[in-house]
């Protein structure tokens, strides 16, 4: 059992934080896209002219997927024959993709959602309600970053 | 559990729908307008509708009304959401039911839509007397109004008595929504309800019973203090007012009758208007509503001015507050 978990548990923990960085940033991007596109299509229902402002603040919280996945194919790149420490690592530096992801998928879920609203009563005035959006993203790159340096100190 | 996301799909076509709201210039529009049928023409270019009897106007509003009321039932998962604000409805035609059954006159024409619970059964529970079938807030004071209204025919108490059971249930309406908006949105129906009461009472020397019946129990006005004044005078009522949160009722009071009705629906308008930067939950939509009414009382006032020739600034006087 030791000699198994010594020669695979290093790639397991490090797939473990793929999975992680995955699908845990992948759940806020769906849960904050869901929230924008009931909004969308609120907005959409009463005015289908305004489907292109309401189509790019849908798409903002869907970028925490994408670095989620980004990170996940960056971990996989280094799986094969890794020892139980680099695992490990790989496994925490997954984690600042994953969970900044998922909560700052759902806040700009929310922000995007209310500059719907914007749009709809003002249409004009919808590049600041991008604008509001897209300063959630920040969190998300920062967390995308720190996430792509910790793994490339390992290995 | 929080279920503001509920909302958020019906919160964006409220939005959406906002930018139909009359504004201040179209009001004002509406007022300036030649005559009364340049009014309606107004309205009908505004989008109002295709006006079928230019004289006919309490029948036009109606059918605006109704495709509010329709819109509010595309976008809500749950109506219930505006039991507060439509309660008022069912016990109008608990009223109506029974003084058809105790004067024996068909009324269908005074029961209103758009109601909580299903009239043809309230109207069946009344008809039969089984009081058990109303619902349990309506037991007690639909059985007291109906014993009052055979023993006495005092239509006025048994109004009132189904009038305080009205305020009570919004009141509990608007604690239980869990909003500080509606909560306070149903105070403050409550506490002007209790002053116009007060104060009609006071001016026509109504009786202790009477009063204490009609008025119910609110937060931001005492009710013994308001039967006590009642019973002396309506300037005894207005001195108990100005020391209130409300003293601005009183001043309102001194000016006018239409000045103070108009403070009354006000002050409803400037509690929902914080909803105007509300993203999430149920009070945008309940603002919209709150506006939407709010909008077609205005325009009431301003067809009824028009079609009896009134000065565009009397009208002025009168205008409600708006939402935009």
């Amino acid at each position: 059992m030791f000699q198994i978990v010594q020669a695979f548990g290093g790639d397991a923990l490090a797939i473990l934080g793929a999975a992680l960085a995955a699908i845990i940033a992948g759940m806020g991007s769906a849960k904050g896209v869901g929230i924008v596109g009931e909004a969308a299509a609120g907005v959409v229902s009463e005015d289908p002219g305004k489907f292109g402002k309401v189509l790019i603040l849908e798409i903002l919280p869907g970028t925490q997927g994408l670095y989620g996945l980004l990170a996940a194919i960056m971990v996989m790149g280094k799986v094969g024959g890794l020892d139980l420490a680099s695992g490990a690592m790989l496994l925490f530096a997954s984690l600042p993709i994953a969970i900044c992801g998922y909560f700052s998928g759902k806040s700009q879920g929310r922000v995007a959602a209310a500059g719907c609203s914007l749009v709809a009563k003002k249409p004009e005035q919808s590049g600041k309600g991008i604008i509001f959006a897209a300063m959630v993203e920040t969190y998300a790159i920062l967390a995308l970053l720190i996430s792509i340096l910790l793994i490339g100190k390992v290995g | 559990m929080n279920r503001e996301l509920d909302y958020t799909y019906a919160v964006a076509r409220v939005r959406a729908n906002e930018l139909s709201l009359l504004s201040a210039a179209d009001i004002e529009q509406l007022i300036t307008a030649a005559d009364y049928k340049a009014t309606m023409q107004k309205l009908s270019d505004s989008g109002w509708g295709e006006i079928k009897d230019i004289y006919d106007y309490a029948t036009y509003l109606e059918n605006y009304f109704a495709k509010t009321w329709a819109f509010l039932e595309e976008i809500l998962p749950d109506l219930h959401e505006l039991d507060l604000l439509l309660i008022k409805n069912d016990m109008q035609n608990l009223k109506a039911a029974l003084k058809s059954i105790v004067s024996q006159h068909d009324a269908k024409d005074l029961y209103v839509q758009s109601t909580v619970y299903d009239t043809e059964s309230i109207l069946k529970a009344v008809d039969e007397r089984r009081w058990s079938d109303l619902p349990d807030f309506m037991q007690k004071p639909a059985e007291e109004a109906y014993e009052v209204l055979t023993a006495t025919s005092n239509g006025q108490l048994a109004d009132a008595i189904i009038d305080k059971a009205t305020l009570e249930r919004i009141k509990f309406l608007g604690v239980e929504s869990g909003s500080p908006v509606l909560a306070e949105l149903a105070e403050r129906m409550c506490a002007t309800a209790n002053i116009k009461t007060a104060l009609r009472c006071a001016n026509t020397g109504k009786s202790k019973d009477f009063i204490e019946r009609s008025i119910c129990e609110c937060d931001t006005i005492t009710k013994d203090k308001l039967v006590e004044t009642a019973l002396e005078s309506v300037e005894a009522v207005l001195a108990y007012v100005d020391e209130s949160s409300y003293s601005a009722a009183a001043e309102k009071f001194k000016e006018s009758t239409s000045s103070f009705e108009k403070w009354c629906d006000d002050i409803l308008m400037e509690c929902v208007t914080m909803a105007r930067y509300t993203a999430f939950g149920i009070d945008p939509i309940i603002a919209y509503y709150v506006a939407r009414d709010a909008e077609i009382k205005t325009v009431r006032i301003i067809l009824s001015a028009k079609i009896n020739n009134l000065p565009a600034e009397v009208i002025r006087g009168r205008v409600r507050a708006l939402y935009v």
